[in-house]
């Protein structure tokens, strides 16, 4: 009889299986676990506890012991549940989550799919999706940015809201796919203040399409594009804006892949470059007080440059988003302005210090207190209201600005 | 617990069928035990104490009514205890806040909802285990004296939360002493791969579409939308469950045991009756032998036949949830099996095929309006009729829209999706496999392997990935 091992495709079909059933836990078990997604940015799940610890050292019979085990997170079936918090943590440490991700979408592709992940992509570029906002949460931003205004007749306010990449790709995507115009959001939105000068950015962007005003992986303007814009809030604000070629532009790195890169984390679009737009005549000194919340941060640029070694390197233009920046410049003018802002104005931020005395960034996501309570609004003579239509569109916490007494 | 989760495929299988392969056969049962329980808990912590409770009391109503084979009063009692408790599990959590709702709204009451949530899978474990003491009553199968096996036969983790309906009947050699060949473990294996890939792959990409039309205003939509989201479900729901079905009959196999068949590619059918031949086979069967036959059948006389078939199909809707809806979908599918019976099904028989297929198809996807084009918490059954209503007239193109963008982009986005549903409904690739199984060369049989692998491979990219994972059954 012949005992020779022969591998039948049955056999084939089960070694396989079990390799795969075997190798991804263990080696998702035996990889060290990343605390922090780069490409996500966010924290990954840690390892649900099933015990209080603090109860569980202090556990001196099998009684304590069992009253040191979180029963309610074991025994409820909603999704605070031990199990699903197990299962999230699972898929956030699986081994090659990347690759999984990156698998997914190719085949999402294959599928048809023209959008994934919200983003779709187009000759080179990406392009987040703007297709759906909630009318009466628009109002409700409007009307306190309004009342603002009002309660505030010694501070003057205006309102920039800057369009995205696919207000300038519009003949690009089709038009089934449902896409809303920005420039009718943005005109109806504008059409609504009172006591509020508008800014109108979106024309001088679309005057210069061509050119590299957005980040081809990234949500945001290039410096390019927030120059543009600085260009066009130049007289609601009443400064003179230098020309282009009174700056010497610095590439600070062209290995930049950014917010939307992470969502589809497609490699065949060409990673971007950030670039630091320096006055040739010199660049004002400035003083950035970062407030986390907690603690103060102080730096002598407005270029936090230890992110350019990390994925996240929009967040060198002031830093990532805290609740309040305020920089001091060295223009001897006495100008303050408040900027209500998304990280728009970030990168627009080192324009604008070049006309300036103090300009102070709130972010109204970090906030939920009066203003009045943390900066003092005597100090400013301008205020400016600073998102992107997306931004502006969905988020709820610009409301909150009717606090401010 | 899920079968389309990590946690499932990545810790809870593989520890299990180590423990399952390496323990000797006796304790194989004790493991099916263990971890049919610890499967079960998973999703429900709480409610697996009933599943406990109602299994003991099945074991003892039985081991009571083999001891007094000769005296009729007692088993007549015993398999009393057995329907009246597990009718009642079924009433009490399935079925109590809906008849309040209704005596509510009917009589003006304000009788308190107590809201009980459903255990997962309550209406098959039940349905099992009546199988088992109906069956033993009726002296159609031998008495299980091991608590352990019997225990093991309600908990065997691959069918409890979504069937197939396993009768003890189908499984009674089996628990006791099964071989495990080399064969049936590969079988198994692709099997359930099959049935990942055509949940996770297929029905979770179609659902995703189904979920965003079911969002839309039906008042507003288009007749083009109206369909394609229709159509959506209609995929959806046959390649979620019968994937269940694919993976549950798969690792019972893994396991050494067969379970039957429960979807035969039901989308081909030519007529209604056809198609619950072809659809959610054993729930069917159940309901055939447990209720149909016993009612009389169709032995006593068309009037009669007519009221059981229409009784058996309400039945048979308001098993899928405790709702309107379903029981409008149910006694909806009795009318049109009445109407068959009556002369339909002769005049679909002489037809030219496409037609009676294509008449069978539609009647099907207006059946899954009703079963789930109504928003969830929906309770009158005006509201729930005015929604099924507005639904059906949108495909007729009653908002006045025949296609608009939304549509165009839809069909852009998910065109390669439905047809792969298509090609995948029918029993297209079965017919390829089949062949290649007995006429290609030996070589070409290692294809099977890769197949499966790379199904494998891409359902848990998926799975890893998506956030859209949704447990269909949770109403059953």
């Amino acid at each position: 009889m012949n005992k020779k091992f022969h591998m039948t495709p049955a056999k084939l079909t089960a070694a396989l299986f079990a390799v795969i059933l075997l190798t991804v836990p263990i080696v998702t078990i035996a990889l060290p676990k990343q605390e922090r997604s780069e490409n996500e940015n966010r924290t990954l799940a840690k390892f649900p506890d099933i015990v209080n610890h603090t109860k569980m050292d202090k556990a001196e019979n099998l009684g304590d012991v069992l009253g040191a085990i979180r029963w309610d997170d074991i025994t409820t079936r909603d999704e605070d549940s031990w199990m699903d918090k197990f299962e999230t943590y699972f898929s956030d440490h699986l081994v090659g989550r990347e690759e999984w991700v990156r698998a997914r979408n190719e085949m999402e592709k294959l599928a048809g799919k023209k959008e994934i992940n919200g983003v779709y992509t187009v000759d080179d570029q990406m392009i987040q999706a703007f297709k759906t906002y909630d009318k009466s949460d628009v109002e409700s931003s409007l009307n306190a940015m309004n009342r603002f205004a009002e309660t505030h007749p010694d501070i003057q306010v205006s309102f920039m809201m800057a369009p995205t990449v696919q207000e300038l790709y519009t003949s690009r995507i089709p038009s089934y796919a449902g896409y809303l115009s920005e420039k009718t959001f943005i005109d109806e939105c504008y059409k609504k203040m009172n006591g509020i000068s508008t800014v109108d950015c979106l024309s001088y962007l679309t005057g210069h399409s061509s050119e590299y005003v957005f980040y081809r992986t990234d949500h945001h303007w290039t410096s390019l594009g927030a120059y543009y814009a600085y260009c066009a809030a130049a007289k609601t604000l009443g400064y003179s804006a230098y020309t282009l070629d009174q700056f010497n532009i610095e590439t600070a790195s062209s290995s930049f892949r950014g917010t939307l890169y992470s969502k589809t984390l497609d490699n065949g679009v060409t990673p971007d470059s950030i670039d630091y737009f320096h006055l040739a005549s010199g660049d004002p000194k400035v003083k950035m007080t970062v407030f986390d919340g907690t603690k103060e941060t102080v730096y002598d640029s407005l270029y936090v440059r230890s992110y350019l070694d990390v994925k996240d390197k929009y967040s060198s233009f002031t830093g990532s988003n805290s609740p309040i920046v305020t920089i001091e410049t060295d223009v001897d003018n006495g100008k303050n302005l408040l900027l209500i802002k998304d990280s728009y104005a970030h990168s627009l931020v080192p324009f604008l210090a070049n006309h300036y005395s103090k300009i102070t960034m709130v972010d109204m996501r970090y906030i939920n207190v009066d203003l009045s309570r943390l900066i003092d609004l005597s100090e400013y003579q301008q205020a400016m209201f600073m998102y992107n239509a997306v931004t502006f569109s969905s988020d709820l916490t610009i409301k909150r600005i009717s606090l401010t007494k | 617990m899920v079968f389309s989760s990590l946690t499932f495929l990545f810790a809870f299988l593989p520890i299990t069928l180590i423990l399952y392969y390496l323990v000797p056969k006796k304790a194989k049962n004790v493991v099916i035990l263990i971890s049919g329980l610890v499967f079960y808990a998973w999703g429900e912590p709480i409610y697996v104490l009933v599943m406990i409770l109602s299994t003991f009391i099945d074991y003892t109503a039985g081991r009571i009514i083999d001891k007094y084979d000769d005296r009729p009063k007692i088993r007549t009692a015993c398999l009393l205890v057995s329907l009246i408790m597990n009718i009642g599990l079924l009433a009490t959590f399935k079925y109590l806040g809906f008849i309040i709702e209704a005596l509510n709204a009917g009589f003006g009451l304000a009788i308190p909802n107590p809201h009980l949530p459903l255990p997962i899978g309550i209406s098959f474990f039940t349905f099992q285990s009546m199988s088992y003491t109906i069956d033993l009553y009726r002296r159609q199968i031998k008495v299980q004296k091991n608590a352990a096996s019997f225990m093991a036969f309600v908990t065997l983790f691959p069918q409890i939360v979504a069937g197939p309906i396993v009768r003890y009947e189908d499984i009674q050699n089996e628990i006791d002493d099964r071989t495990i060949t080399e064969k049936m473990v590969g079988d198994g294996i692709s099997r359930f791969i099959v049935g990942l890939g055509k949940k996770v792959l297929i029905a979770n990409n179609i659902g995703l579409l189904w979920t965003e039309i079911k969002a839309l205003d039906y008042g507003e939509i288009s007749a083009v939308t109206a369909w394609l989201g229709i159509l959506a479900f209609t995929f959806q729901i046959y390649f979620d469950f019968s994937g269940y079905s694919d993976m549950a009959i798969g690792l019972g196999k893994m396991m050494g045991f067969n379970f039957p068949e429960n979807f035969n590619y039901p989308y081909m059918s030519h007529s209604v009756a056809e198609f619950w031949r072809r659809w959610h086979i054993t729930l069917g069967d159940w309901f055939k032998s447990y209720i149909y036959f016993p009612m009389g059948g169709s032995r006593k006389g068309l009037p009669r036949t007519i009221i059981n078939l229409l009784v058996v199909w309400t039945i048979t809707g308001i098993w899928h949830g405790a709702s309107w809806n379903f029981m409008l979908w149910g006694t909806y599918f009795g009318i049109l099996i009445v109407i068959e019976r009556l002369f339909l099904g002769k005049v679909l028989e002489k037809i030219p095929a496409f037609f009676s297929w294509l008449y069978t198809f539609i009647m099907v996807v207006f059946g899954w309006v009703m079963f789930d084009a109504v928003a969830p918490g929906t309770v009158s059954f005006g509201d729930v009729f005015g929604q099924v209503w507005t639904f059906i007239a949108a495909m007729f193109g009653g908002n006045g829209v025949f296609i608009d963008n939304t549509a165009t982009n839809y069909i852009v986005n998910y065109g390669i999706i439905f047809a792969v549903c298509i090609f995948g409904s029918s029993d297209v690739l079965k017919t390829i496999a089949d062949y290649i199984r007995k006429k290609a060369p030996t070589w070409v049989q290692y294809g099977f392997p890769v197949v499966d692998t790379v199904i494998m491979l891409a359902s848990v990219a998926y799975l890893s990935t998506s956030n859209y994972n949704p447990f269909l059954y949770f109403n059953f």
